[in-house]
């Protein structure tokens, strides 16, 4: 037990690198399986253990410190300026889903990276990646976020540069806004410090009791502060208008990337919206904007309800813009898109009504609970069907070759059927069916929406949602059923993924159940009983809110028997079965014996109708799409490399003019950090 | 399992959809039988747009070498029971094409026949008592062409493959995944 | 889960006893539905035979046919996930029918444990299930029809669900049982349907009631001149029977939904009976309109019901 008391929030990276120290050191070995094998124990065994550490300090097990317990990492630089790192329960709760996808996508990775690939950069990075989030989770400091943010970037686009499939260039649009978001941050930091007249330490929680302080004096400088410092998380959260690099970036790189990016990484995002969303209601409720951008609408400040606005309209769009894509890929870039919309929604409308509404605290506690926690849960749901969705399709992708096109996949589910159910459950999940995981997640939202009357929101998500359906289906037939477009030979070369991936599998298909079966356990668990405190708060307060274990309740509003959903969704199953067994006989044919106006299918034929599936929709909703933010940004970089190219144009190409600008510009720089 | 009664035999009788090949002339008498006039859907009787939901394929006419191999990949498409209906003098005989090089004579080689409609072309009423006929005859259980065609497929398989030559397979071995 | 407060008695024989009585209600009423919602497909053959001045089958004839096509003996299937996905077809609208207010036909009360968003989520899992079964088919006409089905979804849904928020805008509840309670059952003064400005987005939700119970104009899923009858191109004997139940049970699940926030279906009897008259006039417009094209419908249905069920919802919220 003496070991113990050494814990610091150091812990968790330490392994994670060693873990990556060691996958690289197998990297060296030359027989191919035994090194993915190898690299695969090392990375998965790291992750387990930091996943097994962050539910033992959520959960408060034996056998780790108590959380507080925890020693933070401090580097002390100035007097003022201590970067520090300290384990809270938000770290946790995020930290578990990290750890979580980590541990399955590292582990399913031996099915999913074909022969030819080199998995060494993968199984090297995508720990180091975690550590770096974990980190980026518990900075407590401004100047400490902006660290693990950067190092956090550095290694994702490392990862994208060598795993790009397409080279569309997505590492590089990943690159150029990573590079803005910096900038951005470094702005808002530097803003900040101007509106504190130097005093303050950049702590995170010191901040956002400071921001409303802060406007007081300096409204302009503040807000600015705070709009820059949210443009990089934005960015990691895909929202517009930043969110144009996401699609091709998740769409050009490996599955298996992809699927630790959208699940895990991108929640980072989320995290840092969550911080940022209240020092946005800090600066937006105090001095000079209290009345303009904190003036209430709809039981929200106006600022919040624009920005809330905007994410149903993102989420609306994306999950358009996902049923009409023709790449796999790309398709669950988009519906990811759309996913985390959801999320950051859900926080401002939770976070918003505290302020706007007054009127019944009561109310207020219930939609601040239901959107916090509702945010938090479909962030989980998001990270166990995105992964196990993405990671069906690795496993696809490596059986054909390399295809993430659909007209190229097709009926891979006849020969990988635990796969297909893999996929097939995340599609559940996306679409929100009730008992699955994505299910309990939505409704708190819903739930959130609804009883803080935002009904056009509501009807914007809900519409959200059945546009999922589309590109759900899209998923399911394009990959898994129909017609193979490689002909019965090769689908008769394809093989199911091996035990371990099917084992893999079949704990992801239970995850994604066990969110939506026993909800209220669940996100007690996971948010270390934070659930079950708020809901006791809004019960000692006459508060009509109920998360159970098995019940949704928001009294004589709305209420959900998850116990009751099961019992009857079963029965209502097993009626179906009665009626189909005590009913006729059937007889299985072959996958060519299909009704095609009596002519007998040719394998030569391409009947795998893929590319034109929701053709008739697609051709209304078009123009409506030919205002991209993307061209906007096209266009005005288009300006701007015609304003670069005259710049160039003064001098005379000599390499020393170049280098006389730079020193300028370093001096520069160094002058404004000392002012 | 569903054998349990003759009440069965009398649900199948009066809900006859049918699969309707029209491949000659005698298809023109069938819109007067469906539309108001006869309005078969009286007896249940409606058309179908595929083989699997189809009970009874309607061969209207004269058959060729050319289509006799979609009428037979149709008819093997469909859910038993399943009956055949031999409409007009072409499918029963030959018909005017008797001699022609290119049709068949006879349908009842190479299908199981449950019932025939003579005529050049069978008016609607003729199909109208075509219809009540059949129907009288699943009520009863004695249209069981369909049980022929299990029991005799080496005679059937054997005619087919005199005609054309060969053995008619629709499906592809490989695509047994 | 939560078997013993469903059963809740004390001894193991009452127990099993009550436990036995339920099952017994539960299919009872799942039967009751069903029937009911064959009977009003009986309804819709004959009422649309007499509009083309035929005499048109028997009314009992859906009856028959289901019989037909469950004895089949030997329906073609791809893969058993062919019939896991009718299974799930089937039982997702039953599971369905548990939480509309109609059970307290025969006594039961599911429906309190539920509510408007669960049933919105359930209602698709019949739909899907049959969507998978077509995929699994692999025909490319079931392929277009599923396309055409899910476009038409993305359709409706948007009309739909901005009318039936603007009752949970007025009721301020999402449970049906309140929302049937906030009306009266016979006055129709007292409907929401004949409230301004509900009336509104009851009108929105209403055109759009045509689309989800797939009739013409909006039939574009199924037709069978087209596109070989879309969705079941590949379904024959027990499975197209079997859809045709859940066909049965998604009428009186959409309707019954549509009955208790706009008409006031209070009790199970009332609620079947306005369910009647819901499907009388959805039956006339099928009987003499024609078919949209799919993007015909779609910008229809996104254009006029919406803007009317939009309008309605924002004058309840604003009032
Ligand atoms: S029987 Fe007469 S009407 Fe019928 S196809 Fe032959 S020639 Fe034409």
């Amino acid at each position: 037990m003496g070991m113990l008391t050494h814990w610091s929030v150091l812990t968790v990276p330490m392994v994670l690198v060693l873990g990556s120290i060691l996958a690289a050191l197998f990297g060296l070995i030359k027989n191919e399986k035994a090194k993915r094998v190898l690299q695969m124990i090392s990375t998965t065994a790291a992750a387990a253990f930091a996943l097994y550490v962050n539910i033992a300090l959520v959960a408060g097990w034996k056998g780790v410190p108590k959380m507080a317990d925890l020693k933070p990492f401090t580097v002390k630089l100035t007097e003022t300026l201590t970067l520090s790192w300290q384990y809270y329960w938000i770290t946790g709760t995020f930290a578990i889903l990290v750890m979580g996808v980590l541990m399955f996508v590292l582990a399913y990775a031996l099915e999913t990276f074909k022969d030819d690939e080199n998995t060494t950069p993968f199984y090297v990075l995508t720990p180091l990646l975690a550590a770096a989030i974990y980190m980026t989770l518990a900075s407590v400091n401004l100047i400490a976020l902006f660290f693990s943010w950067e190092l956090m970037s550095f290694v994702a686009f490392l990862m994208l540069l060598y795993y790009d499939r397409t080279k569309e260039g997505g590492p590089w649009l990943y690159a150029f806004w990573s590079g803005v978001g910096a900038m951005s941050m470094i702005a808002g930091i530097f803003l900040f410090y101007l509106a504190s007249d130097g005093k303050t330490g950049f702590g995170l929680f010191e901040l956002m009791q400071t921001v409303p302080v802060l406007t007081i004096k300096h409204p302009y400088m503040t807000l600015a502060a705070v709009l820059l410092l949210g443009v990089p998380f934005m960015i990691k959260a895909s929202i517009p208008p930043f969110h144009t690099w996401a699609p091709r970036t998740y769409g050009s790189t490996h599955p298996s990337v992809a699927a630790f990016f959208s699940a895990a990484y991108s929640k980072v995002g989320i995290f840092a919206m969550l911080m940022w969303v209240y020092m946005f209601v800090g600066t937006v409720m105090s001095g000079k904007w209290v009345t303009t951008l904190g003036a209430n609408f709809r039981n929200m400040p106006t600022a919040f309800f624009i920005l809330a606005i905007l994410l149903a309209f993102g989420a609306v769009f994306t999950s358009l813009l996902a049923f009409a894509q023709k790449d796999a890929m790309y398709l669950l870039a988009y519906s990811s898109m759309g996913q985390l919309m959801y999320m950051v929604m859900a926080l401002v409308l939770g976070i918003g009504i505290t302020v706007g509404y007054q009127k019944d605290m009561n109310v207020t506690m219930t939609v601040y609970t239901l959107g916090f926690f509702g945010a938090i849960y479909h962030a989980y749901a998001h990270g166990v069907f995105e992964m196990a969705a993405y990671m069906a399709l690795g496993a696809a992708y490596k059986r054909s070759g390399g295809e993430t096109e659909f007209n190229k996949l097709g009926a891979y589910a006849h020969r990988m059927p635990v796969t297909f159910f893999m996929g097939f459950l995340a599609m559940l999940s996306t679409v929100s069916i009730p008992l699955m995981w994505g299910f309990a997640s939505k409704y708190l939202i819903y739930q959130a929406a609804l009883y803080g009357r935002f009904f056009v929101l509501s009807a914007m998500a809900l519409i959200a949602g059945t546009a999922s359906f589309l590109y759900a289906f899209r998923y399911i037939h394009g990959i898994w059923w129909g017609q193979p477009t490689k002909g019965y030979d090769f689908m008769h070369s394809v093989k199911e993924v091996s035990a371990w991936g099917i084992i893999i599998a079949l704990v992801v298909m239970g995850l994604t159940v066990l969110g939506g079966a026993i909800p209220g356990q669940v996100l007690n668990f996971i948010t270390g009983n934070a659930v079950n405190q708020m809901v006791m708060q809004s019960a000692m307060a006459g508060g009509p809110l109920l998360i159970d274990k098995a019940v949704y309740m928001v009294n004589g509003f709305s209420i959900l028997h998850f116990g009751y959903l099961a019992i009857l969704f079963t029965v209502g199953i097993l009626v179906a079965l009665l009626v189909y067994t005590t009913s006729g006989g059937s007889r299985k044919v072959n996958l060519d014996d299909f009704y095609n106006s009596a002519e007998p299918y040719r394998p030569e034929w391409q009947v795998q109708l893929i590319g034109a599936f929701y053709g008739p929709i697609e051709r209304v909703i078009e123009p409506y799409f030919k205002v991209s933010i993307e061209r906007v940004y096209n266009w005005l970089g288009g300006i701007f490399g015609w304003f670069a190219s005259y710049i160039e144009s003064w001098n005379t190409g000599d390499t020393r003019d170049y280098t006389w600008a730079l020193a300028g510009l370093i001096v520069l720089l160094m002058v404004l950090w000392v002012f | 399992m569903v054998e349990w009664l003759k009440l069965v035999d009398k649900a199948r009788s009066r809900s006859i959809w049918m699969l309707m090949y029209c491949t000659g002339c005698g298809a023109m008498e069938l819109p007067p039988a469906m539309t108001s006039r006869f309005d078969m859907e009286r007896f249940g009787i409606m058309p179908m747009a595929t083989p699997r939901q189809a009970d009874v394929i309607l061969v209207t006419g004269y058959v060729t070498k050319k289509t006799l191999k979609r009428i037979i990949y149709a008819y093997e498409q469909m859910p038993a029971p399943k009956w055949v209906v031999s409409h007009g003098s072409c499918p029963i005989n030959g018909g005017v094409y008797w001699d022609s090089h290119a049709t068949v004579n006879r349908l009842d080689l190479f299908l199981p026949v449950d019932l025939y409609v003579a005529g050049c072309m069978p008016r609607a009423e003729a199909n109208m008592k075509m219809f009540t006929e059949l129907m009288d005859m699943i009520a009863k259980g004695e249209a069981r062409g369909w049980e022929e065609y299990v029991k005799n497929r080496d005679y059937y398989k054997e005619n087919q493959r005199k005609l054309f030559g060969y053995d008619l397979v629709f499906t592809d071995g490989r695509s047994a995944l | 889960m939560n078997t013993a407060t469903v059963v809740g008695t004390a001894s193991m024989g009452a127990k099993f006893l009550g436990a036995l009585v339920l099952t017994l209600k539960v299919l009872i009423y799942l039967f009751l539905m069903v029937m009911i919602g064959l009977f009003l497909m009986g309804i819709y053959r004959k009422f649309t035979a007499r509009v083309q001045y035929r005499v048109g089958p028997p009314i009992w004839q859906p009856y028959i046919d289901v019989i037909k096509l469950l004895s089949k003996k030997d329906a073609a299937t791809k893969n058993w996930v062919f019939d896991l996905g009718v299974i799930m077809g089937l039982g997702g609208p039953l599971a369905l029918l548990l939480f509309l207010p109609l059970d307290t036909i025969v006594g039961l009360n599911f429906h309190t444990k539920g509510d408007l968003i669960l049933i919105l989520y359930l209602a698709v899992v019949g739909p899907l299930g049959f969507a998978l079964a077509a995929s699994v088919g692999a025909s490319p006409w079931g392929a277009i029809g599923v396309g055409r089905a899910l476009s038409m979804m993305l359709g409706y849904e948007l009309p739909f669900i901005l009318g039936l928020l603007a009752v949970v805008a007025k009721d301020g509840t999402l449970l049906l049982q309140k929302v049937s309670a906030a009306q009266s059952m016979w006055n129709p003064a007292g409907w929401h349907y004949f409230q301004w400005p509900l009336i509104l987005a009851a009108i929105g939700a209403h055109i759009a009631l045509q689309g989800v119970m797939s009739e013409k104009p909006f039939d574009q899923a199924i037709a069978p001149h087209e596109i070989a009858s879309g969705i079941m191109v590949e379904f024959g004997g027990k499975y197209l029977g079997m859809m045709l139940l859940m066909k049965a049970a998604s009428l009186m699940a959409e309707l019954g939904l549509f009955a208790v926030f706009f008409l006031g279906g209070t009790t199970a009897w009332d609620t079947i009976v306005k369910i009647f008259a819901l499907f009388i006039i959805a039956i006339s417009f099928d009987a003499v309109l024609g078919r949209f094209r799919p993007d015909q419908a779609f910008t229809v249905l996104w254009k006029w019901p919406t803007i009317i069920a939009l309008l309605g919802l924002l004058l309840t919220v604003f009032a």
